[in-house]
């Protein structure tokens, strides 16, 4: 296969995928209007258009199903057949078989073997689609004009045919022939068809123009009165004026107004590699005028008087200004509308309800908020967990329903909004919620907690087990009639995008699941510390706030450090002790002096715990840099920038270091 | 039969891939100067500005149909005798009609070859 036609499939799959992908809004859509034409005209189109493009690419299994879902389409659409459940069931499963052959075409390259049932889905659609008018043979066998078909020519006709298009019709321009000369002169078509057609588009145009309540003639009998007389043949073919150059009655619709002139395509499609690059480069240039920026600034304090260096610092600044615009245009090409992850899920709803016979409105607010493409790509496996969990085991079953007086249609809602830097997504139900006291139990019962702590857990703290690793397996999870399934999995893929994940629910009202995202994973502003001369940057997006205390105010309990922060206990965690850079270890045990620390207070949801450094060095926006294949043993590090001064700084991951803290 | 390689050609489908399938298969016969437009709309103002020679239009798009595109043309003062080749999936009797009575020059049913395109172009293009 040479490079253009690579080029050709690569945009084939694609396409093909984007356009599937979108039909699942259609066919939820459709099923709760059956009968919507346009609907229908989509998703025939889809079918029509895969099946086409496949053509051309010699892809046989997919032209085959489209072609089966396409003649299934065509007579709903055409309203001939009443779409039913089991129809879209099977159309669906089509589209999800179409999906799954061109990812194969993407992964191997060719199309290899169909799917093992496709035969199967084939027979099926086919028998769906016969089993409304077996009489009717196809009409496609019954009527096309193929090449050697067709009525004898005239001679006389033929003639004055050509007669005709030697004295140039079409005033000024080429000569061209019309489609009904390429007919008759291929006999595809006779003479006096082609009069007839002609004879009715005349009458159609009258009418049109006559009357607009007289119906449209939309078919055309062939058989109608031939004509027999030659002479009269020859005449009408020579009077008979050329549909090109023949003036059109005036048709209703208006022609272009001016301002169509002006559309032009406005979007170019870039390949995602391309704009990796740019940001990587954005990123290079950020670190770059952090460097310069300090530079700068230190040449200004130390050649204050010399008219060079101020100007060096509006230049810096002025640069300063220009990337960081630069660095926003950049994240903004890459931001996506979270409609890409969202629209899978009616679709998945509607085929999980009817599995396990509820009925449920998925509704969704906010799908055109954007996000990083890269955050896109994270957040759909845990919305699916998330949805799933509400469905099966949120909403209950009909009866259920009716019995604790709610409407036996439960509603899942799913909203995204901005909030700052932040990006909300919430998955709320109104479904039966959960009971913090059987998490309690469960939770004691598996022994992540033990009795004590069961007792003085707050009911939020106690929603929040479900996030505990091994907290509850799939059996579990159903029979507790909450969630559990994979929480932990979650909270996980959540927190490496430097997301928080927060529960809130009322047994018998519903829960509802807050995930909270950062805009963007690339670039963050840090706060870099420092700890005996080592430097490190903490993501400023968990930090609540820094505290300065005495060495001598902070407590033992249980031998874990505490402060007391405002009457609450805050538990320590030592960078130097958790990194062994203190090259005495116990240093932070035995001497408590008068000396002053520095505490930065970070969260994750609900948990806090204190940081404690040597320095506070200041606020930096950072570029980060994934440590690639280093295996640090240690997991308090989620990677690597450089700052304004030159020096490579680790940058601190807050989910492992409050981890750590829960584990001691 | 020679047709005139320098013709200006615009394309017009929905879908991307078979936009480039049909210009691959134009640059094979030897044409170059060729367009596209993604709908109707882009297409009836860009043939009203852009002095084409040639299109070629898928007949089953959204929102514009190639049949209402090219009544569209054809009503048109300035550009009304544009040649205009119709893509379509088959060759349905009814739908053959449609387009005579529309004023296609010629229609070519998916998938085609070069050759076949080449043929069906040279018909519209006699010497």
């Amino acid at each position: 296969m040479d490079d253009s036609m690579q080029e050709i499939v690569d945009d084939f799959i694609q396409e093909a995928l984007e356009l599937l992908e979108s039909l699942n809004e259609n066919f939820i859509e459709l099923e709760k209007q059956p009968d919507n034409k346009d609907i229908l005209n989509t998703i025939f189109r889809a079918a029509h258009t895969i099946k086409g493009s496949a053509g051309f690419l010699g892809f046989q299994n997919i032209i085959e199903l489209a072609h089966s879902a396409e003649n299934i389409l065509n007579k709903l659409r055409q309203g001939e057949m009443v779409l039913t459940a089991e129809m879209t069931d099977y159309l669906l499963k089509t589209m999800d078989t179409l999906k799954a052959m061109i990812i194969t075409i993407s992964e191997t390259g060719t199309e290899g073997n169909p799917p093992i049932d496709n035969t199967k889905l084939i027979k099926k659609l086919n028998e769906m689609s016969e089993g409304s008018d077996i009489e009717t043979p196809s009409p496609k066998e019954e009527s096309s004009l193929s090449e050697g078909e067709g009525g004898g020519i005239d001679p006389a006709c033929s003639e004055g045919q050509h007669a005709r298009l030697a004295d140039g019709s079409d005033s000024g321009k080429k000569k061209t022939k019309n489609l009904g000369d390429i007919l008759l002169e291929d006999n595809l078509i006779s003479k006096e068809e082609l009069e007839q057609i002609y004879r009715e588009k005349e009458e159609e145009e009258r009418g049109r123009k006559g009357s607009e309540e007289k119906p449209k003639a939309e078919s055309v009998d062939i058989e109608l009165p031939p004509v027999t007389k030659a002479e009269a043949t020859v005449e009408e073919c020579r009077n008979k004026p050329s549909p090109v150059s023949k003036p059109l009655p005036v048709v209703p619709q208006k022609l272009a107004p001016v301002h169509m002139s002006e559309i032009k395509e406005t979007t170019v499609r870039v390949g995602i590699e391309r704009l990796d690059n740019v940001m990587n480069l954005v990123g290079e240039l950020v670190l770059a005028r952090n460097r310069l920026f300090n530079i700068s600034s230190k040449l200004e304090s130390k050649y204050a008087d010399d008219d060079l260096s101020s100007v060096l610092a509006q230049v810096v600044a002025n640069l300063s200004l220009v990337t960081t615009d630069l660095q926003l245009a950049v994240m903004k090409t890459r931001m996506q509308p979270v409609k890409k992850v969202f629209s899978k899920f009616p679709r998945m709803v509607r085929d999980l309800s009817r599995e396990l016979d509820k009925d449920i409105d998925l509704q969704i607010f906010g799908e055109e908020t954007e996000l990083d493409k890269s955050v896109i790509e994270e957040i759909g496996d845990p919305l699916v967990h998330l949805i799933r969990n509400s469905v099966d085991h949120g909403i209950e079953d009909k009866e259920g329903r009716i019995k604790n007086g709610k409407p036996e249609r439960g509603t899942i809602k799913l909203v995204a909004e901005h909030e700052g830097n932040y990006i909300i997504i919430s998955v709320t139900d109104d479904g039966g919620g959960i009971d913090a006291n059987i998490i309690k139990r469960k939770a004691v019962e598996k022994g992540v907690i033990d009795e004590k702590t069961a007792i003085s857990l707050s009911d939020k703290d106690a929603l929040n087990l479900i996030f505990t690793p091994g907290f509850s397996t799939k059996d579990e999870a159903t029979e507790i009639s909450g969630r559990g399934v994979g929480m932990d999995v979650v909270k996980t893929n959540i927190q490496k995008l430097n997301g928080i994940i927060e529960i809130e629910s009322k047994p018998g009202r519903g829960s509802d699941i807050i995930l909270k995202l950062p805009l963007t994973v690339a670039i963050i502003q840090t706060l870099i510390v420092g700890v005996e001369g080592q430097v490190f940057a903490i993501p400023l997006n968990s930090i609540v706030e820094t505290l300065r205390i005495k060495e001598s105010t902070i407590q033992t309990i249980d031998k874990h450090e505490v402060i007391n922060l405002r009457e609450s206990v805050l538990s320590l965690l030592r960078l130097g002790n958790e990194f062994e850079i203190y090259e005495n270890a116990d240093k932070g045990f035995s001497s408590y002096t008068d000396k002053e620390i520095y505490v930065v207070v970070v969260a994750l949801a609900e948990k806090k715990v204190g940081i404690a450094v040597d320095n506070l060095y200041g606020q930096e926006e950072v570029v980060i840099k994934s440590l690639g294949d280093y295996e640090l043993g240690y997991k308090g590090i989620s990677g690597a920038t450089i700052t304004g001064d030159g020096k490579v700084v680790l940058i601190i991951d807050v989910a492992s270091m409050i981890e750590a803290v829960k584990i001691k | 039969m020679a047709i005139d390689l320098s013709m200006k050609i615009l394309i017009v489908d929905d879908f991307s891939t078979m936009r480039r399938i049909i210009k691959n298969i134009l640059k094979q016969i030897g044409f170059a100067n060729i367009d596209e437009a993604e709908n109707g709309e882009i297409a009836l103002s860009k043939i009203i500005d852009g002095d084409y020679d040639f299109v070629i239009s898928d007949w089953n798009m959204p929102e514009m149909s190639g049949i209402e595109l090219l009544k569209k043309v054809r009503t048109s003062e300035t550009v009304k005798d544009l040649p205009f080749l119709m893509v379509t999936a088959e060759s349905k009797k009814e739908n053959v009609i449609e387009a005579v009575k529309a004023g296609v020059n010629n229609y070519i049913v998916k998938p085609f070859t070069a050759e076949v395109l080449q043929e069906k172009i040279s018909k519209i293009f006699p010497d």
